[in-house]
């Protein structure tokens, strides 16, 4: 327990020490900013498309969560594919390469221990990333507010939030693994990337065929089980989908790391 | 933290054989690096571990601090097998690797302190142990810095003050002074001779600067191609063979 921490506080050390939790976080806050913008034009034009085609019946499907904080996390989570490979290529890589490996596997931490605390190292920042897309439907919650109440139905942003909170983990415990079968950031990363993306297509793989393989292509892509939370509906399934692919990696990374041990 | 009664044993003065090691071998397919190694080191002990680059120095040492597990053979730290019980015995070794295991962008004391963390160093002497090491290994000038910005022979030492920290039982020191300048191998001598005089330490450093051993050690452990050449005191050595410590490297060595 205390050496997990240990090694938690040093990763994050290292990520805030040097530029690359800043980079990340900046350079995803400043594209979620255009997605934002892009998503608030769009909306405004249906507005006066609806007023000046005189159709009420359009204004009131018209809400900030349907036409803009949906749309913008569903986006959004495509960034993903460069972000997590970005933020953990270099968890076990950098050990490796710079022989503080070596250090690790001789001091008294279990396998268990490294791969726990830098998992929840990313999980930390993770948590971080997710915050930057809540400041939108704060922006709009503060200027959107009528005599009606607030404009955003805030539960259904909570569960979007959380669905791809959970992505992002599954995605980064995915980005740990490959960082543990490598002693290259580079090469860490791409195989992160190019898993990702599979990941991704997969849904657009599964449109093409029919019956029993569809379902299971669609069931095993994790974008497909981001959609319903983004709708405000919190499933199980989703839930339990997300929660053993993480155990998977890190069980997988947990394998890779002890195999050193035996080789 | 339950005391384990194992290492109880450790801290035992009636324990006088710290180190041995049967039979230790290492093969990588069909290469094999370490053959059939056995020795033994009484406590208090400094042995230099003597060879050309590539004897299989460094092999053996990660092997001894359970960083590399070994293809046959065993060894024993304090009594305790390295490979049934590696998370006792780890408590107990402070290593140096070749490379100085460090993280260019942690201040050297947030290096210390998370080394000493993970060795459990009790919280409330954590910010003393670093000082403690720090000002054995010469490094205590640069605590806030970062080790990025530190030359070569400052790493060195910074790796040296992480092997010292929690004052364990045997130390084994990969070229301790690699990268140093004259004065500070001097230093880094010292503070292993001084460490020998306590008694309390056992200490194996590598190396394959002969004037080094001379310096610091009464026993020397020759190794060449994976196999021991000779273990011996120097001047038992020198005098079995007729001939300088520098003469016999030579002639172990190319035979």
């Amino acid at each position: 327990m205390r050496n997990t921490l240990a090694i938690l506080r040093k990763e994050l050390n290292v990520y805030f020490t040097t530029v690359i939790a800043y980079a990340g976080f900046g350079a995803f806050a400043f594209l979620m900013g255009l997605l934002f913008v892009a998503s608030v034009n769009r909306f405004q034009q249906a507005t006066q498309y609806a007023l000046q085609q005189q159709r009420p019946e359009m204004l009131e499907q018209l809400n900030f969560n349907d036409s803009i904080v949906s749309p913008m996390l569903s986006t959004g989570i495509w960034m993903f594919l460069f972000f997590v490979p970005f933020l953990t290529m270099r968890l076990f890589a950098e050990e490796k390469s710079g022989r503080t490996f070596e250090l690790l596997m001789a001091s008294p931490v279990r396998s268990i221990e490294m791969v726990l605390g830098k998992f929840l190292s990313v999980m930390f920042l993770m948590l971080l990333l997710c915050g930057i897309p809540l400041l939108f439907p704060l922006i709009l919650h503060l200027y959107g507010s009528g005599t009606g109440g607030s404009g955003v139905d805030w539960p259904p942003v909570w569960t979007g939030i959380l669905s791809v909170f959970m992505l992002g983990l599954t995605f980064s415990a995915l980005g740990l693994f490959f960082s543990s079968l490598t002693e290259s950031q580079i090469v860490a990363a791409l195989l992160t990337f190019a898993a990702l993306l599979v990941g991704f297509v997969l849904p657009m793989m599964a449109a093409r065929l029919e019956g029993d393989w569809r379902a299971f292509l669609e069931y095993l892509a994790p974008i497909s089980h981001v959609g319903r939370g983004l709708e405000g509906r919190l499933v199980a399934h989703d839930l339990v989908y997300f929660g053993s692919a993480i155990l998977a990696c890190l069980f997988l990374t947990h394998r890779a790391v002890e195999s050193h041990r035996w080789r | 933290m339950t005391v384990i009664p194992r290492a109880a044993l450790l801290a035992s003065p009636s324990l006088k054989l710290m180190i041995e090691v049967e039979g230790l071998t290492k093969r990588y397919r069909d290469h094999v690096a370490v053959r059939d190694l056995s020795f033994k080191v009484n406590k208090g002990e400094i042995v230099g571990f003597l060879g050309p680059n590539g004897a299989g120095k460094s092999t053996t040492m990660r092997m001894l601090v359970g960083f590399l597990p070994a293809t046959a053979g065993r060894a024993r730290i304090a009594g305790i097998d390295v490979f049934e019980d590696p998370m006792t015995v780890k408590r107990h070794v402070g290593y140096l690797p070749e490379v100085p295991p460090v993280y260019l962008d942690m201040t050297v004391r947030e290096y210390l302190a998370f080394v000493g963390r993970i060795k459990a160093v009790p919280r409330s002497e954590l910010k003393a142990e670093v000082v403690r090491v720090a000002t054995l290994a010469g490094v205590d000038h640069i605590l806030p810095r970062l080790i990025r910005n530190i030359s070569k022979g400052y790493r060195q030492r910074v790796g040296i003050a992480q092997a010292l920290l929690k004052d364990p039982d045997v130390l084994i020191l990969d070229e301790p002074t690699v990268g140093l300048d004259p004065i500070q191998i001097e230093q880094v001598r010292n503070l292993i001779i001084d460490l020998g005089k306590s008694g309390r330490h056992t200490i194996i450093l590598s190396t394959h600067i002969l004037s080094e051993v001379r310096a610091t050690c009464e026993r020397i452990i020759m190794v060449a191609r994976g196999e021991i050449a000779a273990d011996a005191k120097i001047a038992d050595l020198e005098a079995e063979h007729g001939a300088s410590l520098e003469q016999i490297f030579t002639k172990l060595a190319a035979a």
